[in-house]
Formats: structure tokens, sequence, C-alpha cells
């Protein structure tokens, strides 16, 4: 069996005919990851669905024209941050702080959570959600997702020293919250 | 990284419909699909189709108020209204007056000569000339008088032009 290497599905896309396929092998393998990239973002999983489908229908629609200069998967990781982003700032009133914006999608949590969830992991989702936008991504990105800087580089398009020093910040901000709510 | 939240681990508290992994493929590629031939069916993207109405109003917009600014330049201003005024004014002097000088020899038979017909040419000239016009508004009547001094009144220009 072919392996889906992202010149072959590069190769795929040119041929109008199997675009359906390659696009199905993508969202097959990239669907979950990205919803819970998505969902550690906007916290409810109807935002999330919506954010999802957003997402692979732009990689649906620009498939084609993706010129191969990143790999398929950071490309995504940033359609997906774009939507989640976009999303977060329609919903966000007129003259709303990040203060308040993030005690919106913290109220958000026990209803969107497992009613067996620990207590921890809902302390520990708050402590990421009070992070500012920048650190709360390269957090998720890097905690969650694994990402190596130079990946969460192409998808933030920041620089690596960048990403490191915000990543220790919130690092360091969410210990600190635990420390005091734990 | 990990040894920082060692107790937590990356287990999230969240919960997912079932079966939702399932199904959101099939549906995103069929709404990927719709929206595909949405875009066909319309050569613009609707973005397009708005930045061009907007575009188009706007100059529909502006080209009405440069029009209308340009409508508003040519009106005339004060002074040219003056002379138009001043110039109609003139133009019926020789009318108003006309019927005067018709009475004025009358009244002043016993005083003056006869006019020839010359010096009547010479009086007219001389009523449009500033210094006869002190002599013209004496031989007006007080409804005349009062006409002007309405006139005066309402267009304070034109009261300057006459005196």
């Amino acid at each position: 069996m072919l392996e889906m290497t992202d010149e072959v599905i590069l190769s795929m896309c040119k041929q109008n005919h199997s675009r359906g396929q390659v696009f199905t092998w993508l969202m097959q393998q990239y669907q979950q990851r990205i919803y819970w990239h998505i969902r550690r973002l906007v916290v409810t999983h109807e935002d999330a669905e919506d954010v999802l489908q957003e997402t692979f229908i732009k990689v649906y629609a620009h498939l084609h024209t993706f010129a191969g200069e990143s790999a398929i998967y950071t490309w995504v990781y940033r359609i997906a941050t774009n939507e989640s982003l976009k999303l977060l700032r329609n919903r966000k009133k007129f003259l709303m702080t990040s203060e308040e914006e993030s005690a919106r999608l913290i109220s958000q949590l026990p209803a969107a959570s497992d009613n067996n969830a620990e207590e921890i992991l809902l302390t520990f989702q708050a402590a990421i959600l009070r992070l500012p936008e920048k650190q709360r991504l390269v957090f998720t990105l890097r905690y969650y997702d694994e990402l190596s800087y130079q990946d969460i580089s192409e998808v933030l398009g920041s620089s690596v020293s960048s990403l490191k020093t915000n990543y220790h910040l919130a690092s360091t901000k969410v210990k600190e919250y635990l420390k005091t709510h734990g | 990284m990990k040894k920082d939240f060692d107790n937590i681990g990356k287990k999230m508290p969240y919960k997912t419909p079932e079966g939702f992994f399932d199904r959101i493929a099939e549906q995103t590629l069929a709404e990927a699909e719709r929206r595909e031939g949405l875009n066909k069916a319309r050569p613009f993207p609707r973005t397009t189709i708005f930045a061009m109405a907007a575009s188009i109003s706007l100059l529909i917009v502006l080209s009405y108020f440069l029009v209308f600014h340009r409508q508003a330049d040519e009106k005339p201003w004060a002074p040219e209204k003056t002379i138009v005024i001043a110039s109609v004014a003139k133009e019926e002097k020789p009318e108003t007056v006309k019927p005067m000088e018709d009475e004025v020899p009358a009244a002043q038979k016993s005083t003056a000569k006869p006019a020839a017909k010359a010096p009547e040419k010479q009086k007219l000239a001389k009523v449009k000339s500033p210094e006869t016009v002190a002599e013209v508004l004496a031989s007006f009547s007080d409804e005349e008088i009062q006409l002007l001094a309405a006139l005066a009144d309402t267009d304070l220009q034109v009261y300057e032009q006459t005196n």
C-alpha cells in the first residue's frame, strides 16, 4: 500500500478525482488531534464541532493550492487555530476584556465537562484558560499536542525563542494557579 | 514537561457525544462539496460581490456630492448677484423713469422750458449716472419711494447700489 507522505498527498490532490479520498484520509488522520486542540481553546463541544468542520472545509477548498512549504499537519493546525480564534473573537462582546473573556470560558467548563471528571482536571483547564492568548496557544500545542517549537513556530508564525519564553511564562503561571487553587 | 504536571497528565475533563468521530468526516465532506457546488454556481465569491457593490455605492455617493458642490460653486455669489440685480435695476429704471418724465415736465411747466428731444436723451443718460439719482428720487412719488425702501430692506446691496 502506498505510504501517505505529504508528497503523495500533494500529487494526489493535483488529480481532482482523488480529492475526496485524500480529504477523507486527512480527516481520519487528524480529526481527533485537531478536534481536541480546538476544544481546549473554545471549551464547548458545539463550538469545537463547528470550528472543526470549518477547518476541514477550508482544507478541502485549498488542498489543490497547498504549496507544500510546510508540513500538511502544521498547515491544518494553523487553519484550526485561526478558525478557533476567529470564533472566540466573534463571541467576545464589545469592550469585553481578555480577563472577562477568560471568565466566560471558565464558566462554561463545568457544563462542558464529564460529570466524573476529576476536580484537578477542571482546575488545570481553568488555569490554562486564564492565560493570555499567545501563552495559552503555545502551552496547549506544546504540552498536549507535543509539537516541536519549530512546528509551533510554523503554526503561530512566531520565533522559536519567543515561543520558549511564552511557554516558560505559561507553565509558571499554571503551576502558581494550581498551588493556590489545587 | 511532563514532570511539571505529573499528577495531571494529558487527560481532559471534556466529553464528546458517542460516535462523533465516526460521522464527522462524512458530514464535513458532504458540506465541503455542497459549498464548492455553490461557489461554482456563483462566479464571484460573496465577499467580492459585496466589495463591488460597496465600491459602486461609494462612487455614486461621491459623484453626487461632487456634482452637487460644483453646482453650488457655480451659483452666483453676492457680488455677482449685486451686478445682476443692479443691471436689472438699471434696465428697469428708464421704464419707471419714463412716465415720470411725462409728469415732471407737466409739473415743472411753469419753471422749466419744454424739453427738446436731444436733452431728453441726455437726461435719460444722466439718470443712469449716480450723480442724477438724487434728482430722479426727488421726482419719485411717495408710493414709488416706499417701494424702493421695501426693496432696500429686502436686499441691502440693491439699496447700496441705488444710493
